[in-house]
């Protein structure tokens, strides 16, 4: 009888640490695998157990909401498999099938509660910032309708889009005002209006890309040590998106600043656990080297909106000075 | 003028990219090892381990080129702890300061690339913690 070579073809590291930890993979007729190094990177031969796995579920993985463990071992049919290869080259990686039950397989497994600490990102945002002589920002989602080919509902994009740009500019409002105070702010007030969309979606994922409607370039002396506004507005924005996994500290963090940024994060937390979907985003300057990073997964995203909802962080904030 | 770095590895060229910080002000990372005292094979590359795997994508190979590190002890301990691959090994705190080399974010939140360069005295500057 012959036997068929059953292939994936690696689509996303999920995890890096000298070389892919967990990945994604397609089979020919699309179905989801995940795959989790087992051994390898120090003796060059990289192994790794892999299953099937529902879109859905892989998905709630990919975003903090679902352990790896739980994930491998529903596998449909219990089949599990060994990988031989290294996922980084993008070439197809045969699967070699396994006897026996996974769940008594303890030396292969991972241990509980292994969730993603986040999504990676690609750096457009710096490709494009450079390209752009502008400030850039890039952010990604995944709601449950990406689970099978990336798309997001309309809704979902417009809401999430429209409380971002809420977000930077309560974080914008909030640096100003400070800048004012001490007799440096150079923002203008048409500048509230920070980011147009330069590409709505980018082909194959819905990432969007937005771009600072005020040139960075103006006034043309502008440097690193020299920021804009809307680059303080961001940093300011990043402090609050690194607090997300401490409620205390979040909070403390809100209350802080000026404005209505409380307000407008709080809100977009309430969106992004209401559609359930995490939000990971890279900014960039063309006069900061490298990206700046930040977001929060899903299931962070819940926990902290329940968290600053019940201790109403956003009736604390300040009156903003501008 | 005659500046040019030189990095514990080979690199390829282009790497590490222009993008990637120059260390300049001191700053801690962690890095898994396998021994206490650590010693600088555990500072060896993907690449310097498996030479001869080059990889298309100039941006994966740089990677390869380089080290992993994390900026955040409790990412890399959780990571140690639900991972049976690196259960074993230990958390070494480095401090990186000026003349360390590049690094740049890459992949998750905390996880970044380091690319020593040839001078940057490692094992005196990396303490096991954990």
């Amino acid at each position: 009888m012959k036997t068929i070579k059953r292939t994936i073809t690696p689509v996303a590291v999920l995890e890096y640490y000298d070389g892919a930890q967990i990945f994604e993979g397609r089979d020919p007729i699309g179905g989801h695998y995940v795959a989790m190094l087992i051994d390898g990177v120090s003796s060059g031969v990289f192994r790794y157990l892999a299953t099937g796995a529902n879109p859905e579920r892989l998905r709630q993985f990919r975003v903090g909401d679902l352990d790896l463990l739980t994930l491998l071992l529903e596998a449909p049919g219990g089949e599990w498999f060994f990988i031989y290869g290294d996922p980084l080259h993008g070439e197809p990686l045969t699967l070699i099938p396994q006897e026996g039950n996974l769940a008594e397989q303890e030396d292969l497994l991972p241990g509980k509660c292994l969730t993603l600490d986040d999504a990676p990102i690609d750096d457009l945002a710096w490709k494009r910032s450079r390209e752009a002589d502008n400030t850039v920002f890039e952010f990604s989602l995944a709601p449950p309708e990406s689970a099978h080919s990336p798309r997001v509902r309309a809704d979902t994009l417009s809401d999430i889009l429209a409380q971002t740009q809420a977000v930077v500019k309560r974080a914008y409002i909030s640096a100003i005002s400070e800048r004012k105070d001490r007799g440096t702010a150079s923002g203008h007030p048409d500048d509230g209006y920070l980011m147009d969309v330069v590409v709505p979606a980018a082909p194959g994922s819905f990432r969007v890309i937005l771009e600072a409607a005020a040139p960075i370039g103006d006034p043309p002396s502008r440097t690193a040590l020299d920021p804009s506004d809307l680059t303080i507005g961001l940093k300011r924005m990043d402090e609050v998106f690194q607090s997300a996994e401490h409620p205390d500290k979040a909070r403390e963090i809100l209350t802080a600043h000026k404005g209505d940024l409380a307000d407008a994060y709080i809100k977009l937390l309430g969106i992004l656990a209401e559609r359930n979907t995490g939000f990971n985003y890279s900014w960039a300057d063309p006069h900061i080297p490298g990206s700046r990073y930040g977001g929060v997964s899903a299931a962070v995203a819940k926990t902290l909106y329940k968290a600053l909802s019940d201790s109403g962080a956003n009736t604390e904030r300040h009156t903003p000075n501008a | 003028m005659g500046n040019a770095l030189e990095y514990r590895e080979r690199l390829p060229p282009g790497c590490p990219p222009d993008k990637a910080e120059e260390i300049v002000e001191p700053r801690i990372v962690y890095r898994l090892v396998g021994s206490n005292p650590p010693s600088l094979d555990d500072f060896r590359s993907q690449r310097a381990i498996n030479p001869g795997f080059e990889y298309e994508d100039p941006d994966t190979e740089c990677r390869a080129n380089g080290v992993s590190v994390f900026v955040s002890l409790e990412i890399v301990n959780r990571r140690r702890r639900r991972r049976r691959n690196l259960r074993g090994l230990l958390i070494c705190e480095v401090v990186l300061s000026r003349g360390a080399g590049r690094i740049l974010k890459s992949g998750s939140e905390a996880h970044y690339t380091w690319w020593p360069l040839a001078e940057y005295d490692i094992l005196a500057n990396c303490q096991v913690i954990a």
